[in-house]
């Protein structure tokens, strides 16, 4: 580890740290779209299976890098062989660019906490449709108009920043406490919406649209691919988050019951998501007189748009406004400030910086890079940027992950590593899925990215905004992470 | 609700908890060893 990096409290402040990290804005509104969408019920079993096959093995093999490593992504690889150093910058990189846009959309749930105090959002749904896109975000009219930046939203990203710096502003240190509420009070607040929306009319219907299994989903590939897809994104896999965390825990720890714990958790929370998502769609249609199809919706829509409609048809809505945007808050935080965190322990490792300093620097330049994101046509580059960094950054990153652990590393001495002192052993069954199974099903999701690519631009955004938001950034991570490894390292 | 969708809640929270639970006591029982060995 390098100069200042600190250990974590305690193994539950870890896994909470870990699982805070993993569980995101994701959790609440893609994982319950998604499973509607893929065969409701059935949609389950491929994602299971392809949590057990991708994401636990991975998560696994992040952990037991770190630990054995001792130090972040970037020197971790290094420590594997030296020309391998840049897959762990490039892993920064990608955590980085997301690490921007990712405070931009705490920074609307902030506003959003403030105006759920006088539902300032409006009565209907097309009330806050027009409020969300049209007087707060002042999206223009395409993404060639550029627009202004909006003050509150910055306010709100300084508001942000200010909080993540404070949650790392000790390491794991600080992070071991501050968890404790931000992974806490998230679940306590899903089990309220989650008691409530079951006790509201139409819930069950909700749940019918939800739950009711279509089997023969099952042999529809992409059913498959978006459950990989689902259960890979979901886990912060490939960012080097897990790996640095990792580096931060005692010699003697548990890597394996730890691993299944934070994925298992994950998994629960995304499908309790579903229960309070889709009981209050089911009320919330009931009341509109239309069916939970047509009012079902994911993303930002779902968050800013969608349960704004259904907060105001609630009785005490304030008070469950208030809930839901600081729940959203609250489990966005811990994914930006362990992005923070992986990219500072990165930095720390090679060249022995202050914390402080290596914090700052991080804060102020995803700053500016976030105000690109506040402007007019902001929404539209998020949307670009986001698609190319987790279906392309990402995947590159665990796909190379397995290549070089796996065929260029003893895997099986790894293997060891992570059942010396874990309570579930893993047994070979491991490295067949780390060497065959994980990078064959990230290759064709790889695969299918690329080929709808080449197709045509994303979401039919001009060619040259694909190439701004998207591939240039991939490349200047790449170029960076080059850049960074060839830069000589601090002597102790 | 039809019966099939009460079985796949069922089933998923027994898989997703039931699991979670395990390994959570598991983790438990591990801390009670090593404090009983200090």
């Amino acid at each position: 580890m390098g100069k200042g990096q600190t250990h974590w409290d305690s193994r539950t402040a870890f896994i909470l740290a870990a699982i805070g990290s993993a569980i995101g804005l994701g959790n609440i509104w893609r994982f319950p779209y998604v499973c509607y969408k893929y065969g409701g019920g059935a949609f389950l079993i491929p994602y299971l299976f392809a949590l057990f096959t991708t994401g636990i093995p991975l998560m696994i093999l992040e952990f037991s890098l770190g630990h054995k490593m001792n130090a972040a992504a970037p020197t971790a690889f290094a420590r594997v062989k030296k020309k391998y150093e840049w897959i762990g910058w490039f892993a920064l990189g990608v955590s980085f660019i997301i690490t921007c846009y990712y405070a931009v959309i705490m920074g609307w749930a902030a506003n959003f906490l403030k105006f759920s105090l006088t539902l300032e959002w409006g009565q209907s749904y097309a009330e806050t449709k027009e409020f969300f896109f049209g007087n707060f975000l002042g999206l223009t009219e395409s993404i060639a108009h550029f627009g202004s930046i909006k003050g509150w939203i910055v306010l709100a990203l300084v508001f942000c920043w200010i909080w993540i710096l404070a949650s790392v502003w000790e390491g794991a240190k600080t992070v071991s406490k501050v968890v404790y509420v931000t992974v806490l009070l998230p679940w306590a607040i899903l089990i309220v919406f989650m008691i409530r929306g079951l006790t509201l009319p139409g819930a069950f219907e909700g749940l019918r649209y939800y739950l009711t299994p279509d089997f023969s989903a099952l042999l529809n590939l992409e059913v498959w691919a978006a459950a990989y897809t689902q259960a890979f994104f979901s886990l912060t896999l490939g960012f080097g988050v897990m790996i640095a965390y990792a580096s931060f825990l005692p010699r003697k720890s548990d890597l394996v019951n730890n691993a299944f714990i934070i994925c298992l958790a994950d998994a629960a929370t995304a499908f309790v998501s579903g229960i309070v998502v889709f009981s209050t769609l089911g009320f919330y249609a009931l009341q509109e007189g239309k069916a939970v199809a047509d009012v079902v919706a994911s993303g930002p829509g779902l968050a800013f748009v969608t349960y704004p409609a259904i907060i105001n048809a609630l009785p005490a809505s304030r008070l469950f406004g208030v809930l839901f945007f600081l729940m959203l808050l609250t489990l966005g935080i811990d994914s930006a400030f362990s992005l923070t965190e992986a990219v500072s322990a990165g930095i720390m490792d090679k060249w022995k910086l202050s914390r402080k300093k290596v914090n700052f620097s991080i804060a102020s330049i995803a700053f500016f890079i976030g105000l690109v994101f506040c402007m007019g046509s902001g929404l539209y580059w998020l949307d670009i940027v986001d698609r190319f960094m987790n279906n392309f950054g990402l995947i590159i990153v665990a796909l190379l992950e397995c290549i070089v652990l796996g065929y260029f590393y003893n895997l099986e001495e790894l293997r060891q590593y992570a059942n010396k002192n874990s309570e579930i052993r893993v047994g070979k069954w491991w490295n067949v899925l780390i060497k065959i199974v994980t990078p064959l099903a990230l290759l064709v999701l790889l695969s299918n990215e690329i080929i709808d690519r080449i197709k045509g631009a994303y979401e039919n955004y001009p060619r040259w905004a694909e190439f701004v938001g998207g591939w240039f950034v991939l490349l200047l991570i790449a170029v960076t992470a080059l850049l960074l490894t060839r830069k000589k390292e601090a002597r102790d | 609700m039809p019966i099939s969708a009460i079985i796949v809640l069922v089933l998923a929270v027994g898989i997703l908890f039931g699991g979670l639970t395990y390994c959570c006591s598991k983790a438990m029982s591990h801390r009670d060893v090593k404090k009983d060995a200090d």
